[in-house]
């Protein structure tokens, strides 16, 4: 099939402006605010990549200070070296998890019920 | 503190009072001046009671009516005061807003629920309970959109079901002991027993009881939604406190409430509905608390409360804040907020931090009060919930909330930072966080029993620290791997889909049935009555049989009945 020709552009060519910027002038706002300059390393990807890898070591410290301490508690599987750390990862997890079947069950439209749950 | 008053008067009056008077005040300025005012007022008279006793008792012998609607105890005194703490930061956080309506509701709402925790009888505990219901819903309704109405109709139903039951409850109980008073009442009180406690279950948003609270805050105005979260859950924690204390199924309840928001929570979309399943949580934790009954947890329940008014009050002022300022809390529509709004972020960040129970935080303190209690009852079952419960409040207050709207991808939106009243109402909040957490000993002291719990021990910090970052290594894990649920807008189901839909469609069949059924019984009756009419006609008008053989038509026929009435009803009258 042949190709249909493009149609001739409307717009008319663009003059193109050459502004010089004054010296005085001051850079365009970003919408940064100043407290949040010396922060912007936080919304870096490479940090965000990084992040849990600096956690996991804290972890591993605080697992580790289990090894000088009596570990003492009501139930038995508080003994247990890195007990708190094993249930809170599996807990985690868990409970992230279960988000998948649960959205599959409970997921409906967002104007499901049709009194314009969407308007707020 | 020496006593200025002779007879201490009702805090909640100066509350009360204050509402009452904003509503007539049309210039801002001096509804807010009152705003700031009514919360100091009570404060003062709150510090001038310096004995535990029920004041200002009304007695009327005639009914036998004995009204006590100040008692000032161990329990009311720090209900009290952080409802005058939350008076006092909401007044600061809604400074910007120009409501006329929503300024007088706030302040009668807040009294009212101060009103109710300082209620020494049934009586005066479901007047305020009902005002509670009353006043609040206007903070729903000013929004405006169509979702408000109908939420904070949905609401106001519930609210003023749970009212009608605790007055059938407490009508009950007057029957059976001939009192009004609101002691410790039981289940063993049987019925009105049973009546008390739903009512007190659905503001405390027991298990398919609470979908009111995940429907109608997040449809709440901005400021409204932070009012709401401070009074009307924590009023019912209070109620079941005074009058269910030790009732084993209590824990099952409140174990229940703190683990299912968890999983509803993660897939959530909408920031300020997450809060609302996380308070959910948060009142889980009390109620196990008051189902344990022991001095610790009671203790335990009362101290989170006061700290959850706080930093839940925090986590939804920073959320309100995002709000204002893009209209929106959606997670799909929010993220990388810190680079434009880093003070909000900040305080959103201390109020995960206390939710979440970190070291330093109120939460660490009050969290552990009552898994104390719990453990030393023995409940291994309810201590492991309680701590998944734990691990899971911080993915969804302590983790989801600040990330999806401060950090996470960058929405590119670059809003302003928060007008200075929020930042002040949040800074205020995000150091009491830091304040209780640290100088626990003040907390200790406003507790209805004596204290011996000591957190900060070596063994708590670390076993606390490694639940807690093993839990956000799981995050980073998750996300990393792609496991992580993605925000999607969609509605969630919950319990109350089984009203919203089945119910409703079945009440609009009954609805078209008995519209044909009446239709059909109309126009038989019509038809019926129309003979009859022609009946009558042909008896009684003038050209009628009576008129051929009785004096007179029809005005003559019905005068005579009308006389007929009259001698029988002055002959059975004597």
């Amino acid at each position: 099939m042949a190709k249909a020709p493009k149609p001739a552009s409307k717009k008319p060519a663009a003059t193109k402006k050459t502004t010089k910027a004054k010296p005085d002038d001051k850079p365009v706002s970003d919408g940064i605010h100043p407290a949040a300059r010396p922060f912007l390393w936080l919304g870096s990807h490479w940090f965000q990549r990084n992040f849990m890898w600096l956690i996991g070591f804290f972890v591993l410290v605080f697992v580790g200070f289990d090894l000088f301490r009596d570990l003492y508690g009501h139930f038995a599987w508080q003994k247990v070296i890195g007990a708190k750390a094993i249930f809170g990862f599996v807990a985690f997890t868990f409970a992230v998890l279960m988000g998948w079947p649960l959205r599959k069950l409970t997921g409906r439209p967002e104007d499901y019920y049709g009194d314009g749950e969407t308007d707020d | 503190m020496t006593e200025l008053l002779a007879s201490p008067i009702n805090p909640a009056f100066a509350l009360l009072i204050g509402g009452f008077l904003m509503a007539l005040l049309p210039d801002w300025r001096q509804r807010k001046f009152v705003a700031l005012a009514a919360p100091l007022v009570a404060l003062w008279l709150w510090m001038q009671v310096s004995v535990y006793g029920s004041y200002g008792g009304i007695h009327i012998a005639a009914i036998g009516l004995d009204l006590q609607p100040f008692r000032f105890d161990g329990l009311s005194r720090i209900w009290a005061l952080i409802f005058i703490i939350a008076a006092f930061i909401n007044a600061i956080y809604s400074l910007h807003e120009r409501d006329r309506v929503q300024d007088a509701m706030a302040a009668i709402y807040g009294g009212s629920a101060m009103g109710a925790v300082f209620a020494g009888d049934l009586l005066s505990l479901f007047v305020f309970w009902e005002l509670t219901a009353i006043t609040s819903v206007f903070l729903i309704w000013r929004t405006g959109t169509t979702a408000s109405r109908k939420a904070g109709m949905r609401y106001l139903v519930m609210h003023v079901g749970s009212g009608v039951l605790l007055l059938a409850g407490a009508v009950l109980l007057q029957a059976q002991t001939g009192s009004w008073a609101f002691e410790h009442i039981g289940l063993e009180a049987g019925l009105a027993g049973w009546l008390l406690f739903l009512g007190f279950g659905i503001k405390a948003a027991f298990p398919f009881l609470h979908t009111w609270l995940q429907d109608a805050y997040p449809k709440a105005t901005i400021s409204g939604a932070v009012i709401l979260s401070s009074f009307t859950t924590k009023m019912a924690i209070y109620a079941l406190a005074r009058g269910f204390a030790g009732e084993d199924i209590l824990i099952y309840i409140g174990m229940i409430m703190t683990a299912f928001p968890v999983f509803f929570a993660v897939i959530e979309n909408d920031l300020r509905r997450v809060l609302s399943f996380s308070i959910n949580n948060q009142l889980g934790f009390m109620v196990v608390g008051i189902g344990i009954g022991t001095t610790l947890g009671i203790n335990g329940a009362a101290a989170h409360a006061f700290a959850d008014v706080i930093f839940k009050g925090l986590l939804f002022m920073s959320m309100g804040a995002v709000m204002l300022r893009t209209g929106t809390a959606k997670a799909t529509e929010l993220g990388g907020l810190f680079r434009s709004m880093p003070f909000s972020a900040f305080f959103c960040l201390i109020g995960a931090a206390s939710i979440s129970a970190f070291p330093l935080f109120s939460a660490f303190v009050t969290k552990a009060l009552i898994l104390a209690a719990v453990a030393d009852e023995g409940h291994w079952f309810v201590f492991g919930v309680l701590i998944f419960a734990s691990a899971g409040v911080l993915e969804h207050a302590g983790i989801k909330i600040p990330y999806f709207a401060f950090f996470a991808h960058d929405s590119g939106k670059r809003p302003k930072e928060a007008p200075w009243n929020m930042l002040l109402a949040m800074g205020i909040a995000a150091f009491l966080c830091i304040f209780l957490g640290v100088n626990y000993g003040w907390l200790y002291a406003l507790l209805p029993y004596p204290v011996l719990y000591e957190p900060y021990t070596f063994g708590h910090i670390v076993g606390q620290m490694q639940l807690l970052l093993a839990a956000i290594f799981a995050f980073g894990l998750l996300i990393k791997l792609g496991l992580y649920p993605p925000e999607v807008r969609m509605t969630i189901l919950d319990s109350d889909w089984f009203w919203r839909k089945p119910l409703k469609q079945f009440v609009l069949w009954l609805n078209a049935v008995f519209d044909r059924l009446f239709g059909a019984l109309e126009n038989a009756l019509d038809a019926k009555i129309q003979g009859i009419g022609r009946s009558l006609t042909a008896l009684l008008s003038p050209q009628g049989a009576s008129a051929r053989i009785l004096p007179g038509g029809v005005l003559t026929g019905w005068t005579a009945v009308l006389l007929l009435l009259a001698l029988l009803t002055a002959y059975l009258a004597n």
